[in-house]
């Protein structure tokens, strides 16, 4: 079988062929797989578009030639290996392959057989459009013209890991067009070139005598060794002859590349005709590695390039390129060089206007596939994060602001510098609370955020350390958490209150903390584990006044801290001694919280009274302020209770129901989200208002005296003992009538778009079908002062149907849409219209002296992750009219919940407005939690803090992965409307009489005229609660129109006043308590 | 180590190993070529 030399020298040489083929598969063209993969990350990433050398953006700081000579020698080094390879295998096939008497071994007879044949062998070389040069100058020798050029279309585009790349990275579309156009170039440009010439003019190889006459060879040595000599002579040679052409011609290929540019492609490059044409001819001027056009393609059409023209260039800039025709033209005359490039360039073109014309007809859109379009739109949560500035508004747009020139009545929109602040406003927390606060009394507010511990169960919980942001002006906020004391990594912690407990003129911190979640354990078992205990009990840290904190959770609380679940902290001095209190709102183990049963296992809420001398005693029980059982009842309205020890039963409590270590779960007690102390009916003290997630609103009035602490529940007697999932609480004027109204967050209208629950649960939408609660937020307007008893039946009035809000044309609640079906007989009206909600907060967004509202929050996780669609919320703020109603201004003012918002088209008629791409959709939402106010800057404008949860979204694979909660601190940009402001301090902090040093309850009445000499009077009263996890600044803030002076009477908790008339505006007062 | 030491390394070894070849074994008789000239050139 092998007697002849050509046999031997055949099998010898496809064994090498073989080892050499098999190395370079495996150690340089599969890797450079993994090497387009990365490629294709890079492109899509959109922060760095750099690749294999290759940089679309023009740096400024680099010259033309340094990018052209980097790109250039950067291409001729990644095809250094594919080209020696070339080199060594050209030779082995001129020496052992093709000899010419190798007769059955290599059939040569006919055109379309040589080309099939260049075709499969090309496909199994899986070389670029250079590299293939010498191999296919080789096989010319055996498969003629035809042959060779077959061999360089079947190893640049029908090569299998191209073929694979191009269907899993493009449309069906473009995966075909590159297949089809490749099968026809490979099969018809060779016949077509050597029908454009006589096969007599076609240069013809030397084959040496050597193996003319192979019957006289006979030893393997005898023909092998002259073999071998003859592989690397001829491997050296081709080397030689074709490197300096390579070279030369990689330059061009080089310089040809830098004629692409973001501005090129989008002028030249678009779905027509001329982006055909210009991509087929731009892609004959380019030698690419090896796969290169993949990520190249990828990335122009993220920059806006056609279809039709992709489809042109994944074929013609893999095909061939001037060094592939420079290093041809040794084989062919210049007219089969020229119809070869023309052939190559016609099949491109045609291909193209194929696509072009059956997208006109048949497809939209066919660039990328959707997997890689996802992917390529698929920003991380940090990214978004730091695309999420809004500070690229022109302030010019807004003429006037600050510069004393009054303007039409208009406001600027808020600027979030969160990303200013870095990584660190990243948080790792499901319930992160806020504090605005000034913690070092330099002037200006400072804030704390809080985290999740760091030694959670579940990864999706883990946390760090909490968050003390230090105001260094210029929005430049510092962390100095760890250096102050206050990190508290191990504590899981929750909702926090600034308050000075003990009266040394710095505020203290209470940080409330919740059970670990996924540890299936309740507080009572925690209890029972230390180490477990110190990271679920709340903490008190007292302020040094040195910028730094100490815990003296120990000492203050007697080793009895709260140890159940903080969701909100009220400070407030309930029995006016000058001491803060405090009231801690508990909701429930995380493990335990269901609503589609009956079983509603809350924790009671806690009373600490202020001893005044550091420490606390738990007064609960005494004051009359231990949680009652909820209400749960039956269709029929009849309780649904369990049993009890004694032969009791409780309504909606089950003792039976037992944690991972056997103990009760939960209290008989409602889940509370959120508390407030105010004095609700003006009689000089702190009532506690409580909002529970599935229960009815929880009023206490204080009935205190020198006897001792007493309050008494009287939501039913004042006849607003509403049920509904209360998150949390507002506390402003918003109808101007001289009285504090509330405003409660709920579920919002989006349970009414399911069914109604069938089981009688604390779920609103059950209430809600009973008609004995409800799911739509809630106004309650104060009418309090209409008649002469404060506490009865109306004082309190629910209005959030009967207030009109004028809805966004931009961001409309889907209830106003024809798409909406609510539960039957459902109505919705005014305020009723809108989502979801958890912190809020009313105040003077413009300074025209009426009180605006916000609110923010979300229910499960963020908008683009797992079980987003739940209850899509992204805030929203409503500017009062000064009238009672509303205009929804959440995307004017550019307080949106939700990362890298475009707001630079807000007209939805403007032909470039996409709410989808600009993210104002409600799917692109935050998973909101806490809502604090205050002035940060110190511009006379309150600015916006609000937390959202860390939680799951999904990577660019779709795969889940876990993301921290962004923070949005939104800084008012203003309006040309004045201000006053007021920095309080009771006199307990000079000399230890009268009211605490933070003057929390004391009540601040301003009067001015308007700009049309109306009078108008505002109320504030200084608020030491959290809405919802969070607490606003304490200073009480006044937008007061045009006026320019104010009088302002204070009333302190201690009863004494201050009365001053005419203030000057536009300034911060620090006013101290008189001394009587 | 340059970055395109490392490039270089694989072509500077095949190419060696080839050109040691093309010198090492000797031309076909009748033939000479430059690997045939600068062995016998050693050989002396």
């Amino acid at each position: 079988m092998f007697a002849s030399a050509d046999r031997k020298r055949l099998l010898v040489g496809l064994l090498l062929l073989a080892v050499i083929m098999g190395w370079f598969l495996a150690f340089n063209r599969l890797p450079k797989i993994g090497i387009v993969g990365e490629d294709l990350d890079t492109v899509q990433s959109q922060t760095n578009q750099c690749f294999q050398g290759f940089c679309i953006e023009r740096d400024p700081g680099v010259s033309f030639v340094t990018r052209w000579v980097k790109f250039s020698i950067t291409y001729l080094r990644l095809v250094t290996i594919g080209m020696t390879f070339a080199f060594l295998t050209a030779g082995l096939a001129e020496a052992f392959l093709f000899s010419k008497s190798i007769g059955k071994g290599l059939p040569t007879a006919g055109v379309f057989r040589r080309t099939v044949q260049g075709t499969v062998s090309g496909g199994v070389m899986n070389l670029c459009s250079a590299c293939i040069v010498p191999v296919s100058s080789s096989f010319h020798r055996r498969a003629g013209i035809e042959g060779a050029i077959a061999m360089v279309q079947g190893s640049t585009t029908l090569n299998i890991p191209a073929l694979a790349m191009v269907f899993f990275v493009f449309s069906p579309v473009l995966g075909f067009s590159r297949l089809i156009l490749a099968v026809v170039g490979a099969l018809i440009i060779g016949p077509i070139v050597v029908l454009s010439v006589r096969r007599d003019r076609v240069k013809s190889i030397e084959i040496p005598d050597t193996y003319r006459n192979p019957v006289d060879i006979a030893g393997w040595g005898e023909v092998l060794t002259p073999a071998f000599r003859h592989w690397a002579k001829a491997s050296i040679r081709y080397a030689i002859k074709l490197s300096p052409i390579m070279i030369v011609a990689g330059f061009v290929s080089g310089l040809a590349i830098q004629w692409l540019s973001p501005e090129v492609v989008a002028t030249y490059l678009g779905n027509d005709i001329r982006g055909v044409l210009l991509a087929a001819t731009f892609g004959l001027l380019i030698n690419v590695p090896l796969l290169f056009e993949i990520p190249l393609v990828a990335l122009l059409l993220l920059l806006g390039m056609g279809t039709a023209p992709a489809a042109t260039l994944l074929f013609s800039a893999a095909a061939a390129g001037p060094v592939t025709f420079w290093g041809l033209s040794n084989l062919m005359p210049r007219k089969a060089l020229a119809t070869f490039a023309s052939a190559t360039w016609v099949v491109g073109a045609l291909g193209g206007i194929l696509v072009l014309i059956g997208g006109h007809y048949f497809w939209e859109g066919a660039g990328l596939s959707d997997r890689v379009a996802k992917a390529s739109e698929q920003r991380t949560v940090e990214e978004l994060f730091f695309a999420s500035g809004s500070n690229t508004f022109d302030i010019a747009d807004y003429p006037n602001v600050f510069d004393g020139v009054p303007a039409a009545d208009e406001f600027a929109p808020f600027q979030n510098v969160a990303p200013l602040i870095g990584t660190e406003a990243l948080i790792e927390n499901r319930y992160p609370g806020v504090a605005i606060f000034d913690f070092d009394r330099d002037g200006d507010l400072d804030f704390y955020v809080t985290s999740a511990e760091s030694n959670s169960v579940l990864q999706i919980t883990r946390g760090g350390p909490n968050k003390l942001f230090r105001n260094d002006g210029g929005n430049v906020f510092t962390n100095v958490g760890l250096s102050a004391g206050v990190s508290a990594e191990t504590h899981n912690s929750t909702a926090v209150a600034a308050c000075d407990i003990d009266n040394d003129g710095y505020q203290d911190l209470y940080v409330g903390a919740q059970g670990r979640i996924g540890d299936n354990l309740d507080y009572r078992s925690i209890a029972q584990n230390p180490t477990l205990a110190a990271a679920v009990q709340d903490r008190l840290f007292h302020n040094n006044g040195d910028g730094t904190f100490t815990n003296v959770t120990t000492t203050a609380f007697a080793g009895h801290a709260n140890p159940r679940s903080a969701a909100s902290i009220a400070c407030g001095d309930v029995d006016n001694d000058g001491w803060l209190d405090l009231y801690i709102g508990n909701r429930a183990d995380q493990d335990f919280v269901r609503f589609d049963t009956s079983r509603h296992h809350g924790h009671f809420n806690t009373f600490f009274h202020n001893n005044g001398d550091g420490t606390f005693t738990d007064l609960t029980v005494g004051a009359g302020l231990i949680s009652p059982p909820i209400r749960m009842r039956d269709i029929a309205g009849n309780p649904i209770t369990f049993p009890a020890p004694d032969n009791k039963s409780i309504e909606g409590f089950d003792i039976s129901v037992l944690d991972g270590n056997g103990n009760i779960v939960g209290d008989s007690a409602g889940q509370t989200w959120t508390s407030m102390m105010f004095d609700h009916d003006a009689d000089g003290d702190l009532d506690i208002w409580v909002g529970d997630d599935g229960d009815r609103l929880k009023i206490y009035r204080n009935d205190s005296s020198p006897a001792g602490i007493k309050f008494t529940p009287i939501e039913e007697l004042l006849g607003i003992d509403q049920m509904g999932q209360w998150m949390g609480f507002a506390l402003g004027d918003y109808d101007g009538d001289g009285d504090l109204d509330v405003f409660v967050t709920n579920m919002g209208f989006q349970p009414l778009e399911r069914p109604w629950p069938g089981v009688p649960s604390a779920d609103c939408a059950y209430y809600q079908s009973t008609d004995s609660g409800t799911c739509f937020h809630a106004l309650i307007e104060n009418r309090v002062n209409e008649e002469s008893e404060p506490n009865r039946p109306g004082a309190f009035a629910f209005v959030t149907g009967e207030t009109h809000v004028t809805a966004s044309a931009v961001v409309p609640p889907s209830s106003l849409g024809t798409d909406f079906k609510p539960a039957s007989e459902a109505a919705i009206n005014g305020l009723e219209a809108y989502e979801f909600g958890f912190g809020t907060a009313f105040f003077d967004m413009d300074n025209d002296a009426d009180q605006d509202l916000y609110w923010l929050g979300s229910l499960g996780a963020r908008g683009e992750g797992p079980q987003g669609d739940i209850a899509p919320a992204f805030g929203r703020l409503l500017q009062n009219d000064g009238n009672g109603a509303f205009t929804d201004v959440t995307a004017e003012a550019r307080i949106i919940d939700s990362l890298a918002v475009d707001y630079s088209v807000l007209d939805p008629g403007h032909h470039d407005f996409n709410a989808v791409q600009q993210r104002l959709g409600s799917e692109f939402h935050e998973n909101g939690k806490g809502v604090a106010v205050g002035d940060l800057n110190s511009d006379g404008f309150v600015d916006v803090i609000g937390t959202n949860s860390n939680g799951e979204t999904f990577d660019a694979n779709g795969e889940r992965v876990v993301a921290s909660g962004p923070l949005f601190v939104w800084m008012n940009s203003g309006s040309d409307n004045h201000w006053i402001s007021f920095r309080l301090q009771g006199r307990m902090a000079i000399d230890g009489t009268g009211s605490n040093a933070d003057a929390i309850g004391a009540k601040v009445t301003v009067t001015h005229t308007s700009g049309i000499g109306e009078s108008i009077t505002q109320i504030r009263e200084v608020l030491g609660s959290s809405s919802f996890l969070s607490m606003s600044s304490l200073d009480a803030h006044f937008g007061i129109g045009s006026a320019d002076s104010v009088n302002i009477v204070i009333e302190w908790p201690s009863g004494r006043t201050t009365t001053t008339d005419d203030l000057s505006v536009n300034q911060l007062y620090e006013l101290t308590e008189p001394a009587s | 180590m340059p970055h395109w030491w490392l490039e270089a390394r694989l072509p500077i070894i095949v190419f060696g190993v080839l050109f040691t070849l093309w010198v090492l074994i000797p031309a076909p008789e009748g033939e000479s070529d430059f690997a045939s000239r600068l062995r016998n050139r050693f050989r002396k």
